[in-house]
């Protein structure tokens, strides 16, 4: 796992503004892969209705959670700073257990080569996986 | 260590609503920690490095039979890590190979310490080293990581406290962080 570079970064700010108009969707989509593909992770949700792909809530939280993408995009700089209080949240109050993180990562990733295949060749790739990356890690910042 | 389970939500966080009807961990009172503890990982605070520094005042001088057991449990518990080492005779903790080697991962991990404030920049030659010479797989860190608890909480039952072993779990997995920084 490697900090990001200088065209890490360029190369992350540059995919996002192509693909954020679909944020909304790759949320939702992400999040159902994430709750088909790793079920375990359901756990985190047995509060909703619906736990099934693309019902209400699972559409309304991924796009909760690509607000927070996007954000974290434009604090790329100081991903450890810019996301302490979400940080908190996550290991107070949700308590997510840090290696689903990197399942989410994982699919976020699968749905944006799915939606945008033209767009993600092998060095927007490792962009889009190295910053996931040092995103789950300033989520894990104040887990201990 | 952590806090115990919030009745209100930190400061400055808004919650939506669906975030705070989370019923599954009413029993659990400190943060959730994957078992290793590597995949998270987290910064040294001062208290982490204080606590390291008493550490290693202890088990330094030993160093040398630390990095073998170490070793020896590595190749033990895990044998696919036996791997990397084709070259090895003898895979014991006592082989005088392995013990080389152990004197050659501590080094490191002194290496790393005294490069604890900044270890990616302390460690850059042995990143390089292990990313485009050795080749390790980062997965392996962590299982080094584990037999050294094992060893050290074996020779040092009274210094090795929860704190010490969290402390230094930390220390370990920032120190796999930054080894693994030159892979890409």
């Amino acid at each position: 796992m490697t900090s990001l570079t200088a065209k890490d970064k360029q190369t992350v700010k540059a995919f996002w503004g192509l693909v954020s108009n679909h944020a909304d969707e790759i949320g939702k989509d992400a999040l159902s892969r994430l709750i088909t593909v790793y079920p375990q992770t359901k756990i985190y949700f047995s509060h909703w209705k619906d736990l099934s792909p693309n019902s209400e809530p699972v559409k309304k939280h991924g796009i909760t959670v690509m607000t927070a993408v996007g954000d974290a995009v434009s604090k790329i700089d100081d991903l450890k700073g810019g996301l302490l209080t979400l940080s908190e949240l996550h290991a107070f109050t949700l308590r997510v257990d840090p290696v689903n993180f990197k399942l989410l990562s994982q699919n976020i990733m699968v749905v944006m080569a799915i939606l945008f295949p033209a767009d993600f060749p092998p060095d927007v790739h490792v962009a889009m996986d190295t910053f996931p990356a040092a995103l789950a890690l300033a989520l894990s910042e104040k887990y201990r | 260590m952590g806090r115990w389970a919030l009745a209100q939500s930190p400061v400055g966080v808004t919650l939506q609503s669906d975030c705070i009807k989370a019923p599954h961990h009413h029993a659990v009172i400190i943060p959730v920690v994957s078992s290793t503890g590597t995949e998270a990982k987290m910064s040294l605070n001062s208290i982490d490095k204080e606590r390291i520094r008493i550490l290693w005042s202890k088990i330094s001088k030993d160093s040398d039979a630390i990095g073998a057991e170490a070793l020896g449990r590595l190749f033990a518990a895990h044998p696919q890590t036996k791997t990397y080492f084709t070259h090895f005779k003898d895979f014991t903790y006592n082989s005088p190979q392995v013990k080389e080697h152990g004197k050659l991962v501590m080094k490191g991990i002194k290496q790393a310490y005294e490069n604890i404030d900044d270890m990616v920049t302390g460690l850059l030659d042995l990143s390089e080293k292990h990313a485009f010479t050795l080749r390790v797989d980062p997965s392996n860190f962590k299982l080094l990581s584990s037999c050294f608890h094992v060893v050290l909480s074996k020779r040092y039952p009274n210094d090795y406290t929860d704190e010490a072993h969290l402390s230094f779990d930390k220390f370990l997995a920032n120190v796999a962080l930054a080894l693994s920084e030159k892979y890409r």
